[in-house]
Protein backbone atom coordinates (compact mmCIF):
# COMPACT_ATOMS: atom_id res chain seq x y z
CA UNK A 1 0.00 0.00 0.00
CA UNK A 2 1.15 3.67 -0.93
CA UNK A 3 1.99 5.65 2.03
CA UNK A 4 0.45 8.83 0.56
CA UNK A 5 1.78 12.37 1.82
CA UNK A 6 -1.09 14.81 2.77
CA UNK A 7 -1.72 17.09 0.09
CA UNK A 8 -0.99 21.00 1.18
CA UNK A 9 -4.97 21.26 1.01
CA UNK A 10 -5.25 18.34 3.27
CA UNK A 11 -2.73 19.96 5.57
CA UNK A 12 -4.23 23.46 5.25
CA UNK A 13 -7.77 21.82 6.26
CA UNK A 14 -6.49 19.78 9.15
CA UNK A 15 -5.15 23.16 10.29
CA UNK A 16 -8.24 24.89 10.15
CA UNK A 17 -10.32 22.08 11.62
CA UNK A 18 -7.61 22.06 14.72
CA UNK A 19 -7.83 25.99 14.88
CA UNK A 20 -11.56 25.17 14.83
CA UNK A 21 -11.54 22.62 17.80
CA UNK A 22 -9.29 24.72 20.17
CA UNK A 23 -11.73 28.17 19.48
CA UNK A 24 -14.44 26.39 20.11
CA UNK A 25 -12.56 24.72 23.36
CA UNK A 26 -11.49 28.05 24.49
CA UNK A 27 -15.07 29.66 24.27
CA UNK A 28 -16.56 26.87 26.09
CA UNK A 29 -13.88 27.06 28.82
CA UNK A 30 -15.11 30.88 29.32
CA UNK A 31 -18.50 30.13 29.56
CA UNK A 32 -18.20 28.01 32.07
CA UNK A 33 -15.59 30.16 34.19
CA UNK A 34 -18.06 32.92 33.71
CA UNK A 35 -20.92 30.70 35.03
CA UNK A 36 -18.79 29.92 37.99
CA UNK A 37 -17.78 33.30 38.84
CA UNK A 38 -21.19 33.68 39.62
CA UNK A 39 -23.46 33.29 42.83
CA UNK A 40 -25.18 29.78 42.35
CA UNK A 41 -28.39 32.07 42.49
CA UNK A 42 -27.72 34.11 40.46
CA UNK A 43 -27.04 30.87 37.71
CA UNK A 44 -30.97 30.60 36.74
CA UNK A 45 -30.93 30.90 32.82
CA UNK A 46 -31.38 27.47 32.42
CA UNK A 47 -35.21 26.84 31.40
CA UNK A 48 -35.95 25.97 27.52
CA UNK A 49 -39.77 26.35 27.15
CA UNK A 50 -41.74 24.05 25.18
CA UNK A 51 -43.37 25.83 22.51
CA UNK A 52 -46.82 24.92 21.01
CA UNK A 53 -45.62 22.95 18.03
CA UNK A 54 -43.43 20.45 20.50
CA UNK A 55 -39.70 22.13 20.21
CA UNK A 56 -37.64 23.64 22.66
CA UNK A 57 -36.53 27.60 22.94
CA UNK A 58 -34.30 29.41 25.05
CA UNK A 59 -36.21 32.55 25.33
CA UNK B 1 -35.82 32.01 29.74
CA UNK B 2 -34.58 32.27 33.71
CA UNK B 3 -35.78 29.47 36.27
CA UNK B 4 -35.53 32.10 39.03
CA UNK B 5 -39.15 32.63 39.45
CA UNK B 6 -39.89 28.52 39.38
CA UNK B 7 -36.73 28.40 41.68
CA UNK B 8 -38.29 30.70 44.28
CA UNK B 9 -41.81 29.28 43.85
CA UNK B 10 -40.34 25.77 44.33
CA UNK B 11 -37.95 26.61 47.16
CA UNK B 12 -41.33 28.25 49.27
CA UNK B 13 -43.60 25.67 48.73
CA UNK B 14 -40.65 22.97 50.07
CA UNK B 15 -40.56 24.89 52.78
CA UNK B 16 -44.12 25.71 53.72
CA UNK B 17 -44.69 21.87 52.97
CA UNK B 18 -41.89 20.66 55.08
CA UNK B 19 -41.05 18.46 52.18
CA UNK B 20 -37.23 17.48 52.30
CA UNK B 21 -36.23 17.16 48.58
CA UNK B 22 -32.74 17.70 46.44
CA UNK B 23 -32.64 19.30 43.02
CA UNK B 24 -31.07 16.95 40.64
CA UNK B 25 -30.71 16.92 36.91
CA UNK B 26 -29.80 19.25 34.61
CA UNK B 27 -30.84 22.02 36.71
CA UNK B 28 -28.62 20.97 39.31
CA UNK B 29 -25.98 20.93 37.05
CA UNK B 30 -26.73 24.42 35.72
CA UNK B 31 -26.95 25.94 39.08
CA UNK B 32 -23.36 24.22 40.23
CA UNK B 33 -22.03 26.41 36.87
CA UNK B 34 -22.53 23.87 33.80
CA UNK B 35 -23.77 25.28 30.80
CA UNK B 36 -26.69 23.11 30.02
CA UNK B 37 -30.56 23.56 29.76
CA UNK B 38 -33.74 22.13 30.86
CA UNK B 39 -37.24 22.01 30.70
CA UNK B 40 -37.98 20.93 34.04
CA UNK B 41 -36.93 21.04 37.52
CA UNK B 42 -36.57 17.32 39.00
CA UNK B 43 -36.12 16.65 42.61
CA UNK B 44 -35.01 13.14 44.59
CA UNK B 45 -37.61 12.83 47.68
CA UNK B 46 -37.85 10.04 50.44
CA UNK B 47 -40.28 7.36 49.32
CA UNK B 48 -43.46 7.75 52.49
CA UNK B 49 -47.04 8.08 52.26
CA UNK B 50 -46.45 11.01 54.22
CA UNK B 51 -44.17 12.33 51.71
CA UNK B 52 -47.10 11.90 48.87
CA UNK B 53 -49.44 13.52 50.67
CA UNK B 54 -47.18 16.83 51.11
CA UNK B 55 -46.86 16.78 47.43
CA UNK B 56 -50.19 16.63 47.17
CA UNK B 57 -51.19 19.21 49.04
CA UNK B 58 -48.55 21.60 47.53
CA UNK B 59 -50.15 20.63 43.90
CA UNK B 60 -53.24 22.07 45.36
CA UNK B 61 -51.39 25.14 46.76
CA UNK B 62 -49.86 25.68 43.29
CA UNK B 63 -52.84 25.20 41.99
CA UNK B 64 -52.38 21.92 39.47
CA UNK B 65 -53.06 18.39 39.49
CA UNK B 66 -50.29 15.54 40.72
CA UNK B 67 -49.63 13.19 38.11
CA UNK B 68 -48.24 9.98 37.68
CA UNK B 69 -47.56 9.41 34.09
CA UNK B 70 -45.26 6.45 34.44
CA UNK B 71 -47.35 4.38 36.90
CA UNK B 72 -46.65 1.40 37.18
CA UNK B 73 -43.33 1.71 35.94
CA UNK B 74 -42.15 4.32 37.68
CA UNK B 75 -42.87 6.55 40.76
CA UNK B 76 -42.51 9.63 39.33
CA UNK B 77 -44.76 12.48 40.25
CA UNK B 78 -45.31 15.49 38.07
CA UNK B 79 -47.02 19.09 38.42
CA UNK B 80 -47.29 20.70 34.51
CA UNK B 81 -48.76 24.25 34.18
CA UNK B 82 -48.04 24.77 30.51
CA UNK B 83 -49.09 28.82 30.80
CA UNK B 84 -45.68 29.57 33.30
CA UNK B 85 -43.45 26.84 32.25
CA UNK B 86 -43.92 25.03 35.16
CA UNK B 87 -43.13 21.32 35.48
CA UNK B 88 -41.70 20.38 38.66
CA UNK B 89 -40.76 15.96 38.68
CA UNK B 90 -40.61 14.13 41.56
CA UNK B 91 -38.38 11.35 41.68
CA UNK B 92 -38.34 8.44 44.51
CA UNK B 93 -35.17 6.81 42.99
CA UNK B 94 -32.72 7.29 40.06
CA UNK B 95 -30.24 5.59 38.49
CA UNK B 96 -26.52 5.70 40.17
CA UNK B 97 -27.53 7.15 43.43
CA UNK B 98 -27.87 4.66 46.07
CA UNK B 99 -29.34 6.92 48.95
CA UNK B 100 -31.43 9.91 49.39
CA UNK B 101 -29.13 10.85 52.59
CA UNK B 102 -26.01 10.46 50.78
CA UNK B 103 -27.04 12.68 48.48
CA UNK B 104 -28.37 15.11 50.54
CA UNK B 105 -25.23 15.40 52.35
CA UNK B 106 -23.25 16.32 49.30
CA UNK B 107 -25.61 18.48 48.25
CA UNK B 108 -25.47 22.18 48.04
CA UNK B 109 -27.63 25.08 50.23
CA UNK B 110 -28.75 27.96 47.66
CA UNK B 111 -31.19 30.31 49.06
CA UNK B 112 -34.22 31.85 46.48
CA UNK B 113 -36.44 34.67 48.54
CA UNK B 114 -34.96 33.34 51.88
CA UNK B 115 -36.13 29.76 51.10
CA UNK B 116 -33.34 27.01 50.92
CA UNK B 117 -33.18 25.09 48.05
CA UNK B 118 -30.44 22.12 48.18
CA UNK B 119 -28.93 21.38 44.82
CA UNK B 120 -27.25 18.16 44.21
CA UNK B 121 -23.36 18.06 43.42
CA UNK B 122 -22.30 17.86 39.70
CA UNK B 123 -20.26 14.90 41.19
CA UNK B 124 -23.66 13.33 41.79
CA UNK B 125 -25.57 14.76 38.45
CA UNK B 126 -22.65 12.84 36.66
CA UNK B 127 -23.16 10.01 38.30
CA UNK B 128 -26.66 9.60 37.86
CA UNK B 129 -26.51 10.59 34.09
CA UNK B 130 -24.02 7.89 33.93
CA UNK B 131 -26.13 5.25 34.97
CA UNK B 132 -29.40 6.28 33.37
CA UNK B 133 -27.34 6.24 29.60
CA UNK B 134 -30.37 8.03 27.94
CA UNK B 135 -28.81 9.67 24.97
CA UNK B 136 -29.97 12.51 26.26
CA UNK B 137 -27.69 11.97 29.52
CA UNK B 138 -24.65 11.04 27.22
CA UNK B 139 -24.88 14.33 25.22
CA UNK B 140 -24.24 16.61 28.20
CA UNK B 141 -21.39 14.51 30.22
CA UNK B 142 -18.69 16.00 28.40
CA UNK B 143 -19.36 19.72 29.26
CA UNK B 144 -20.89 18.58 33.19
CA UNK B 145 -17.01 16.99 33.01
CA UNK B 146 -15.24 19.55 32.14
CA UNK B 147 -17.13 21.85 34.30
CA UNK B 148 -15.98 20.05 37.24
CA UNK B 149 -12.60 19.78 36.15
CA UNK B 150 -12.30 24.17 35.21
CA UNK B 151 -14.75 23.92 38.90
CA UNK B 152 -11.47 22.24 40.24
CA UNK B 153 -8.95 24.31 38.53
CA UNK B 154 -10.25 27.66 40.05
CA UNK B 155 -10.23 25.93 43.13
CA UNK B 156 -6.90 24.85 43.20
CA UNK B 157 -6.01 29.03 41.95
CA UNK B 158 -8.04 30.65 44.34
CA UNK B 159 -6.23 28.18 47.20
CA UNK B 160 -2.87 29.33 45.52
CA UNK B 161 -3.68 32.83 45.93
CA UNK B 162 -4.40 32.48 49.84
CA UNK B 163 -1.26 30.87 50.75
CA UNK B 164 0.44 33.75 48.63
CA UNK B 165 -1.15 36.62 50.26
Amino acid sequence: MRNRKPSVRRKRRMGWREALRRESDRARGEMIRGKLALPMAKRVGFLRVRLPDGSGSHV
Amino acid sequence: MTAEPLLKLAAKMLAKHRLDAVLIGNAAAALQGAPVTTEDLDFLIRRTPLNVRKLRKMADDIGVSLEQPFYPASHLYRMVKRAESLQFDFMVQIAGIRSFEGLRSRASLVEFDGYPLRVASLEDVIKSKAAAGRDQDLAVMPILRRTVKERDAMYRAAKRARRHA
